[in-house]
């Protein structure tokens, strides 16, 4: 990859603080505001605007599907209970990013106590969703399998990651969070976020060193 | 304490994650032309990200939104049970403002019933004047107690006789 392309990944990246997410803050202020006040089809449209993001941290930490849907779910109903003590100092969305993370890493270490050895069967047994591959092997079966391998290799590598680096990668990398908004979700600082990430993208890097080094970005 | 290296390290990924100022921007890329191993960490790391966000997002699949809501909106919906009624307003209680307040209800409670205490019995009649009803404490006693409301005064009857005392 070259300067140009770095330099676009870190520009597109260090988007905290936008005029968009500025609007977004105050519709979703607006939002917490009407569902306090009784009306639940405003909750409605904070559910269904971050279902999604809820979900994939979700997923990302825990690696299981349906156990990322369950506490996708059970995120939204201790955030709707929790209204009233949410104070507004962070955003909607960063609350409910912590609520998430702090939910996932638990069900982590509970489930690592109690299954340590089930995770690497479940990655191996646990089939790509439908859809999630087909139309890349239509176009290509080898480039599909090669990427299918990829993307095992690479989720294995990161639930191999402690859980506090992990939600701190998944927040950087799929959530294209800030540091400061990492630090924030995560309720540690800056420099602890910038050390997660160094030493959880070392890992990965290693993991990856062949698919990185021969740049290849399929 | 983080070596050189290291340090450098979470210099580019800042560079990488677009953390810098313009001028520390301006400074790394000098620095990246000048030494090839760190520029290959850069593109390590640029690289990352595309592999992961496609790795975990091809893994999770997409979510039937609806059923999420239709979850949650039946637990929101539902009456809260006894034990969470009763943790709820223990919650409540516990508030600062409501706590002195149910303190401060409680002493002025306890200072009613300390006063009603002291006050001698005459005081405690004149203090209760609406037993208007003919008592039949005994039966060779027949006590009337009547109250006249503009002048406070007690009427009491004992085998006829008058022994009223006006307060």
């Amino acid at each position: 990859m070259n300067a140009e392309k770095i330099e676009d990944a870190g520009a597109e990246a260090g988007k905290g603080g936008t005029a968009p997410e500025g609007r977004r803050t105050a519709a979703d202020a607006e939002l917490v505001r009407r569902t306090l006040d009784g009306d639940h089809e405003a909750y409605r449209t904070l559910v269904n605007a971050y279902q999604n993001k809820v979900y994939g941290v979700a997923y990302g930490v825990i690696h299981n599907r349906e156990d990322a849907l369950d506490i996708a779910q059970d995120v939204f109903i201790k955030a709707f209970k929790k209204l009233r003590s949410f104070r507004g100092s962070s955003s909607f969305y960063t609350w409910l990013y912590r609520i998430t993370v702090n939910m996932a890493i638990d069900h982590a270490r509970k489930k690592r106590q109690t299954v340590s050895v089930e995770y690497d069967d479940r990655l191996l047994d646990e089939a790509p969703p439908e859809g999630a591959t087909r139309g890349a092997k239509q176009a290509n079966p080898l480039e599909a399998l090669k990427r299918e391998e990829l993307n095992e290799t690479i989720m294995n590598a990161i639930m191999e990651l402690p859980e506090e680096q992990r939600a701190t990668v998944i927040l950087r990398e799929i959530e294209d969070l800030s540091y400061a908004q990492i630090a924030s979700v995560l309720g540690c600082s800056i420099g602890t976020v910038m050390s997660r990430l160094h030493y959880g993208r070392k890992k990965l890097r290693t993991k990856l060193s062949g698919y990185l080094a021969a740049g290849d970005t399929t | 304490m983080m070596n050189e290296r290291t340090r450098l390290e979470i210099e580019i990924a800042r560079y990488v994650d677009g953390e810098m100022t313009q001028a520390e921007r301006a400074a790394t890329e000098q620095r990246l032309a000048a030494d090839p191993e760190l520029r290959r960490v850069a593109d390590e790391l640029a690289a990352l990200r595309p592999h992961v966000a496609e790795a975990v997002s091809s893994a999770a699949g997409s979510i039937d939104g609806e059923r999420i809501w239709r979850h949650v909106s039946e637990r929101i919906a539902a009456r809260p049970s006894p034990f969470e009624t009763f943790l709820s307003g223990l919650r409540v209680f516990l508030q600062p403002k409501v706590a002195v307040a149910a303190v401060a209800a409680v002493i002025l409670i306890g200072l009613y019933i300390l006063s009603a205490n002291l006050i001698g019995p005459d005081q405690a009649i004149a203090a209760e004047p609406m037993i208007t009803d003919v008592e039949y404490d005994n039966p060779d006693i027949v006590v009337i107690v009547n109250e006249d409301a503009e002048t406070q005064t007690a009427v009491v009857w004992i085998d006829g006789i008058d022994t009223s005392e006006v307060n």
